[in-house]
């Protein structure tokens, strides 16, 4: 197949696995958990801003709100929560004064994101192929085009999912902040949240890829999606272990491992531009290569 | 007899065991007398974040636990005429028995009564919209009552601490003068909420949140602070 037709096949490919996951209830059930999950920490973090801010009122004699924000952005506004941040972000340089630079929430909404992004995204991308190996309507599809571009295009779609998801996200958190807390400006909050999406996806595409892979191997979508989220809690796993070791003497085993997992780059999309570039761009290798992992065993597989 | 020898050496050694484990204690409180007896008895160190907190409302805050150390009056020191003067120093580096340390557990101090204020005025400012429904005109009015507050207190604590810098000495009138013309100050930001409030239901605000106090500029912190700096 020529690169023109391949990549036409993979993009009609990925449209098709979008408009199906929005006609069933997968793309639903998707959107309503993420958005639910980050709107409800959103939610749970505004209470606890709003808990300490009464508290500290209380000490200053001032009356208690109803809405928080006031103070932890007068805080911020002053730089005093440098500190604070500093313990609750990577150690590198630049971060801390890119992210006093957002609204508070920005920064919750994204560290959320990342804790919660590789679940979602490994059990959604699990489905991608399973599901038809299982009712074998996969190979009519691949009777009108190649596998490579099937399993490129599926991820694709994935991707493409987890954007609205995302972008859906980005949305329950806004109205959570600006209809539960003040001292936000609606604008550069939007904007903010807004622009740390895009790193949400570059994380969202390793573990696409994660999901990808195990779905090739397996007709079965449920034993698929265990195996996806039993490698996700690995990579946790073999991530505090690299972090621990990589300084010891087997460094030269722990160095590698940890090159090649979407944890270790996770960090450096914290960095101020230029530096989330590299990471992005190694994410989105890592992507395509976890799913390529997979792509020489379903080349073989009989459909 | 043999009790009665035995009985007495007990009381000796009792005595001398009793002594021996004293001596140690002893020469630690021999030596933090010497060195409060060292310290310069200078009520200045204090007098800057007292007024700062007082301006802030809290005006038991004036009694430092620091006051302690200046309630005995040197003998050889005569009683001024006028009352109190406190003796104002140099720089740190002039007042002897003051390490650089103390100044900046002072700085620390005095920032962390900035942040407080700051804290409160932002609070306050919240649970007032929260508790009003000002219009854009009322608030508008407000926000300029608090800056001409915050303007005029600025402007009378500058005085107050280049007057303090000329005179080296500052007597209770002094302080009691400047403390009424921060009242006067304080009475009008008052007269003005009142004014702007004007509409509203009083009984439905909190107190603090229409207190002049709460809304007193950390700036003026950072002035009178700089009196014991």
């Amino acid at each position: 197949m020529r690169p023109v037709t391949s990549l036409r096949d993979t993009l009609l490919v990925a449209r098709f696995e979008l408009l199906r996951n929005l006609r069933t209830w997968r793309a639903i059930a998707l959107c309503l958990l993420y958005v639910a999950c980050t709107a409800g920490g959103a939610y749970i973090f505004v209470q606890g801003i709003g808990a300490m801010e009464n508290a500290a009122a209380e000490t200053l004699g001032v009356p208690a709100t109803d809405k928080p924000g006031a103070m932890i952005e007068r805080l911020r506004e002053r730089g005093d929560l440098e500190r604070m941040l500093g313990e609750m972000l990577p150690d590198q340089p630049g971060v801390v004064e890119r992210v006093l630079d957002w609204p508070l929430m920005t920064m919750f909404h994204l560290w959320l994101a990342f804790i919660l992004v590789p679940f979602l995204a490994v059990t959604t991308a699990a489905e991608c192929i399973a599901v038809d190996l299982h009712n074998r309507t996969v190979r009519f599809e691949c009777t009108r085009t190649g596998r490579l571009e099937m399993v490129f295009g599926r991820l694709l779609g994935q991707a493409l999912l987890m954007t609205l998801a995302s972008l859906l996200a980005v949305g329950g958190t806004w109205v959570v902040a600006m209809t539960a807390m003040v001292g936000n400006d609606p604008l550069k909050l939007l904007w903010t949240l807004l622009a740390v999406t895009p790193l949400v996806l570059a994380l969202t595409l390793p573990f696409l890829g994660i999901g990808a892979a195990f779905s090739q191997l397996t007709s079965s979508p449920n034993v698929a999606r265990v195996f996806s989220l039993g490698a996700v809690i690995a990579s946790w796993i073999l991530f505090g272990l690299a972090f621990d070791f990589e300084d010891g003497s087997w460094w030269w085993l722990w160095t590698p491992i940890k090159l090649v997992l979407p944890q270790a780059w996770m960090f450096d999309l914290w960095k101020p531009y230029p530096g989330w570039l590299m990471p992005l761009g190694v994410l989105t290798l890592l992507g395509f290569a976890y799913t390529a992992v997979a792509y020489p065993l379903f080349l073989r597989r009989d459909l | 007899m043999k009790y009665v020898v035995a009985v007495t050496v007990s009381l000796l050694l009792g005595v001398i065991v009793g002594m021996m484990s004293q001596r140690p204690e002893l020469r630690r409180a021999e030596e933090t007398i010497a060195t409060l007896e060292d310290r310069e008895c200078s009520p200045r160190r204090t007098v800057g974040r007292g007024l700062a907190a007082a301006v802030q409302g809290q005006p038991q805050r004036m009694v430092q636990p620091d006051e302690e150390e200046f309630e005995e009056e040197p003998e050889d020191q005569a009683e001024p005429e006028d009352g109190v003067v406190i003796e104002l120093g140099g720089g740190p580096d002039e007042e002897a028995g003051r390490p650089d340390d103390d100044a900046e557990d002072v700085r620390e101090e005095l920032d962390l009564m900035a942040t407080a204020q700051d804290l409160r005025r932002a609070q306050a400012r919240a649970a007032l919209l929260e508790q009003t429904d000002l219009d854009d005109d009322e608030l508008q009015n407000f926000d300029d009552a608090v800056g001409a507050m915050n303007e005029d207190l600025v402007e009378l604590a500058g005085g107050f601490v280049d007057q303090l810098e000329d005179q080296q000495d500052i007597s209770r009138k002094d302080m009691m003068v400047f403390a009424a013309d921060m009242l006067d100050v304080m009475i009008v930001a008052e007269e003005s909420f009142e004014d702007t409030f004007d509409g509203q239901d009083l009984d439905a605000i909190d107190e603090e949140a229409i207190d002049p106090f709460s809304y007193i500029a950390p700036e003026l912190i950072d002035i009178l602070g700089e009196l014991d700096l």
